[in-house]
């Protein structure tokens, strides 16, 4: 009797185990490892890129508006023809569910390169990127990272990983600058006391660090230096401490829920500091909406978007085009996929073969500028990787520049915004005021 | 009839064994199953403290967190092999598991409970809010992570296959153990206490030091585990580790399957593990999370209907049945000669 | 660290204490008269929230007033979940709170899954007529806070005084200490159950509709206040109304002092700290006397 209970059991157990292995996937017939192998992607007319990104699980959201913009561009260019050096072949995306969640990344990154994918964009979560590059450089699969910003990545020198996207420093950079500007603006009311309020994660951390270190450079004070999470029900304790201090300027790197409570109770506890959000919950499309009256005011040094206007005829009409397709205005994201999606293309098309070794080297000698269609929604000034053979896009670092990086001028990769009436306004660069100074104090 | 019991598994055990090697299976479907295996053991493991003994944790990530974190931080600190280093970290672990069970174990079961979750919770914040802990860079909130190799020798593996061995080898160490409390006296303690705890302290035996041993045999395993995850992975994500979700999902896993059973907790592994893959894979993803309320769901139908898990309800089954036909054979037998009739 | 960011520190924690005793109040009445710990008990307040949330946006209702919603809503609930499910979980014998744990926690796993898929993990909060402040000397008084905590203390002092006097308050006295006998005294202990579980779902229907004016809604917010609520049920005693109020307000201090000295984020060690120390000096409550043996 027991014997039977175990029997029937153990076969159940049996039973699972072949069908969780079967269930796995469609890729029971890639035979050989296809790891070994330097090429692939190249299977009957198509070209498979992988796509890595959350698509459910807390960062889901995200995950989805990126995957829009990097289908609309394979759409872009499939639509024009394809990939014109591989003889107008089509470019097919496979997409795998990274869950917001490292461990699944990992086998979901492990079931593209069994795809035999040419190369891989993804994850935004700078968790799952810490646990899929070295999988990138282990199984030799080109990988280009977008939306990670933070810094540190494995620090093995190699040609496969890559970023284009701005790390947060680059951001930082942004932000000195536009320091130098409000004191211009403001000489009378120089901005020397600072207050940081950071979520505890790890891209809040990481996005505020530079801040901190260059305080006595820049010749301000941190006056006060908390971090929040998201659940955080009550910010009125903080925000007393940020008024008391007689704080100028609050620099924000928090998620949604934590920023619209700083935001409004700042506004009810009447404290008059300037808010500067890094990202994150300020740029969120409900922001405004949440806050109301209180965001009046709430800075944000925004990654340039189409709207911001100056893209140029096609760019303008493949923005409009997204947003009938799409429903929603191009922002961030889904510009960040178009451009992390392009550079792969362009690669490709130099590489002339969907081999992966050609692809990485590629990539490792790509060096478009402002012009090239990839940019086309980004405003930075060019993508380059290497600068005079050396490698100096694993660490974190990024192959996207600004084109002023340390001294106050014009530059078109970042845009000072301002709530100003219930709506973003740009603030700086002041060329797109016609050189007048629309801050609001 | 002892003989016999052990064929079966034994038989399993080969096919586990051979799997790999018979078929390909794929690199991420290889990931899958040390998963599934890694989660039948860590199952496995809070089953000797929670459905042996009653201690019902619900903070079970604490000891898998601190097996990864010590892992990870004597290999990387301390040049520790990490064969060693699962040991030591496993061990370690056991020991604090004890200091901080002390206090709790006199209390109500449900308190214990709580205390349990709070002590999770408090992990948690420490571990993502503070770089380095006693002076040991743990990362913070970004994780602590290093660079996988190829070094055989510090369970660092080019392919998939050894973890797998590991993983397997761990489950099968744990069932023993498992298997030695359903037979020992001191397993037989560990249930009393479970069962009935003022009866079982008049059986003359220290309760608070048999709720220690099994606190400390269950946090040494799932330590051991958090060992083998970090390894496997080269990373440890404070967030996942010392998280609500995979403390509730272990217990889930567990539960659903049987607490108090040998396979209860392997089988409901198994099936909880392969119903949140198929969900996702299949899910449409705008019904983002529907995985976790399916979880939810079977965990309120399975406690509602069926008490005790899946395989002691099985059981009843099996046994009911049998029962009735038992019954039948009876009634022909003696039905035949009443004499009476309808 | 100045005096003054203190004593605001204990101004705020005083009116959020105020609410979480109620949130507290009515596990430890769940907990007290039936033994039952409500882990999904955060994702009723959750619920109600979004109840709350949804008719003052878009219905125009005056927050407040959603109250009787929330109640009457959650108080059906209550009502068919207790009787069908917990009422026959309890009667299992001496190891139902374990399944009730578990078939709680499986609720709210499944409640904030659900929350999510429906409405999304975006935040939500709306703007209401009661904002503002009060000024007392340089200290700055939230109204909505101050109108919440004035409300939940009410309905503390309802709460007691229905437990103190009527009939159905003796019963329910009666069966938290003695089901048996209670029994004997021809009390229906079911019926008993189910006006205790519709009162403590009731209260979190009225906690919702006060956080409302100045709290944010999400499908995970209830996590935070079900800890609270655990802590106010282990301090402040089973089913005691004066103890979950007094440690309500102890928690909403402790919680905002520490925030003013560590910031928010570490504050919540202390919180953590406060609750072990409680189970292990004095788990039956801070105002109970201590039971012996």
């Amino acid at each position: 009797m027991r014997g039977k209970k175990f029997f029937s059991i153990l076969l159940a157990l049996a039973m699972m185990l072949t069908l969780l292995s079967a269930c796995g996937g469609d890729s029971a017939d890639s035979g050989s490892d296809s790891t070994a192998s330097g090429s692939g992607g190249d299977s009957s007319d198509t070209v498979k890129v992988g796509v890595l990104l959350p698509l459910s699980g807390s960062t889901a959201y995200y995950g989805g508006v990126q995957l829009d913009g990097i289908e609309f561009c394979v759409n872009y260019i499939n639509n024009n023809g394809g990939l014109s050096s591989l003889g107008g072949k089509q470019i097919e995306l496979v997409t795998q569910d990274s869950a917001s969640d490292p461990e699944t990344g990992v086998s979901a990154f492990e079931k593209l390169v069994e795809e035999g994918v040419v190369a891989v964009i993804g994850p935004y979560n700078s968790t799952v990127a810490a646990a899929t590059v070295p999988l990138a450089i282990q199984y030799q699969v080109p990988y280009i990272i977008v939306n990670s910003t933070a810094e540190n990545f494995m620090s093995t020198e190699n040609k496969y990983v890559y970023r284009t996207n701005t790390g947060s420093t680059d951001g930082d950079n942004m932000w000195t600058l536009i320091i130098q500007y409000l004191n211009q603006v403001r000489s009378d009311n120089p901005t020397d006391k600072i207050a940081i309020v950071y979520d505890s994660g790890d891209w809040g951390t990481a996005a505020v660090n530079t801040w901190r270190e260059n305080a006595a450079k820049m010749g301000y004070e941190v006056v006060v230096d908390e971090a929040v999470t998201e659940s955080t029900t009550d910010m009125s304790t903080l925000v007393n401490k940020i008024k008391s201090a007689d704080t100028d300027l609050v620099i924000t790197a928090c998620f949604s829920a934590a920023t619209n409570l700083l935001v409004k109770q700042m506004s009810e506890y009447g404290c008059t500091a300037k808010v500067a959000g890094l990202g994150g919950g300020v740029g969120d499309t409900e922001f405004i909406e949440n806050c109301g009256d209180a965001a009046n005011g709430v800075l944000y040094s925004a990654p340039w978007i189409p709207s911001y206007g100056g893209a140029g005829d096609e760019a303008t009409a493949l923005a409009e085009e997204f947003n009938t397709t799409y429903g929603y205005e191009m922002t961030m994201e889904p510009c960040w996929g178009w451009l992390g999606m392009a550079t792969i293309i362009n690669a490709i098309e130099d590489a002339g073969a969907a081999d992966r070794e050609a692809v990485a080297d590629a990539l490792y000698q790509m060096d478009v500028d402002k012009s090239d269609w990839s940019l086309w929604f980004s405003g930075y000034d060019g993508v380059h990787f290497a600068t005079e053979g050396q490698q100096n896009s694993v660490f974190g670092d990024t192959g996207v520049r600004y084109n002023n990086n340390d001294k106050l001028g014009e530059t078109d990769g970042m845009v000072l915004v301002q709530v100003q009436d219930g709506k973003w306004t740009i603030v700086y660069p002041t060329s797109y005021n016609d050189g007048a100074d629309t801050i609001q104090y | 009839m002892k003989q016999k019991k052990w064929i079966l598994p034994v038989i399993v055990l080969l096919a586990a064994i051979l799997l790999p090697v018979v078929f390909h299976i794929g690199l991420s479907n290889m990931s899958i199953l040390i998963s599934v295996l890694l989660y039948m053991y860590w199952a496995s493991s809070w089953n000797i403290m929670g459905g042996y003994t009653g201690l019902f944790s619900l903070g079970n990530g604490i000891y898998i967190g601190l097996g990864a974190y010590l892992t990870g931080c004597l290999f990387v600190y301390a040049n520790l092999t990490p064969y060693a280093g699962m040991l030591v970290a496993a061990l370690l672990t056991g020991v604090f598991s004890i200091i901080i069970g002390y206090p709790t174990f006199r209390l109500q079961s449900i308190f214990y409970s709580l205390a349990t979750f709070a002590l999770l919770g408090m992990m948690k914040i420490i571990f993502t809010n503070f770089q380095t802990i006693f002076g040991v860079n743990v990362g913070g909130s970004n994780g602590f992570k290093f660079s996988p190799g190829n070094d055989p020798l510090n369970m660092q593996f080019s392919s998939k296959m050894p973890y797998y061995y590991i993983v397997l080898g761990m489950l099968v160490a744990v069932l023993l153990v498992s298997h030695w409390i359903t037979r020992s006296k001191r397993g037989f303690y560990f249930r009393a206490i479970s069962a009935n705890e003022g009866a079982a302290a008049s059986l003359g035996v220290s309760v608070l030091s048999l709720k220690m041993q099994a606190q400390f045999i269950s946090a040494f395993f799932s330590a051991m585990g958090g060992g083998f995850y970090c390894m496997f992975i080269s990373y440890v994500d404070p967030s996942k580790m010392f998280g609500v979700e995979l403390s509730i999902n272990v217990m889930i896993m567990c539960v659903v399957g049987g607490a108090n059973t040998l396979w209860g907790p392997v089988i409901g592994a198994g099936l909880i593990y392969t119903i949140n893959r198929i969900v996702t894979m299949y899910a449409p993803s705008s019904l983002n999370g529907l995985a976790t309320l399916i979880s939810g769901l079977i965990l309120m139908i399975c406690v509602f209907f069926l008490p005790g898990g899946l395989i002691p309800f099985l059981a009843d089954e099996r046994e009911k049945r049998a029962m009735s036909r038992r019954k039948a054979t009876l009634q022909k037998q003696s039905g035949g000669g009443g004499g009476i009739h309808e | 660290m100045t005096v003054s960011i203190l004593t605001q520190a204990l101004i705020d924690g005083i009116l959020i204490g105020g609410v979480y005793a109620v949130i507290g109040l009515g596990l430890s009445l769940a907990y007290g008269v039936m033994g039952v710990v409500n882990w999904a008990h955060g994702e009723v307040l959750m619920v109600s929230m979004y109840i709350s949330y949804y008719l003052t946006k878009f219905a125009g209702f005056d927050p407040y007033l959603t109250a009787l919603v929330n109640i009457l809503v959650l108080g059906v609930v209550g009502f068919i979940l207790q009787k069908y499910i917990f009422n026959r979980l309890i009667n299992r014998g001496k190891a139902a709170w374990r399944d009730i744990l578990l078939f709680t926690a499986g609720m709210s796993m499944a409640l904030q899954a659900l929350f999510n898929l429906l409405f999304g993990a975006e935040v939500k909060s709306v703007e209401t007529r009661y904002s503002g402040m009060l000024e007392l000397g340089n200290m700055l008084v939230s109204v909505p806070k101050l109108i919440s905590f004035l409300l939940a203390a009410l309905c503390c002092a309802g709460l007691y005084v229905f437990i103190q006097k009527s009939e159905m308050g003796r019963a329910l006295r009666a069966t938290s200490q003695d089901r048996i006998t209670a029994q004997l005294m021809s009390i229906n202990a079911n019926l008993v159950y189910c006006v205790a579980f519709v009162i403590s779902l009731g209260i979190v229907g009225l906690s919702g509709a006060l956080l409302t004016p100045f709290y944010s809604v999400n499908p995970y917010v209830g996590v935070s206040f079900c800890f609270k609520a655990f802590i106010i049920v282990a301090m402040g005693g089973k089913g005691n109304i004066p103890g979950a109020m007094l440690s309500g307000v102890i928690i909403g201090v402790i919680e905002k002092l520490g925030g003013a000295m560590v910031g928010d984020n570490l504050a919540q060690i202390f919180i953590f700290v406060l609750f072990i120390l409680i189970l292990l000096v004095k788990p039956e409550g801070i105002l109970e006397k201590r039971v012996r043996g």
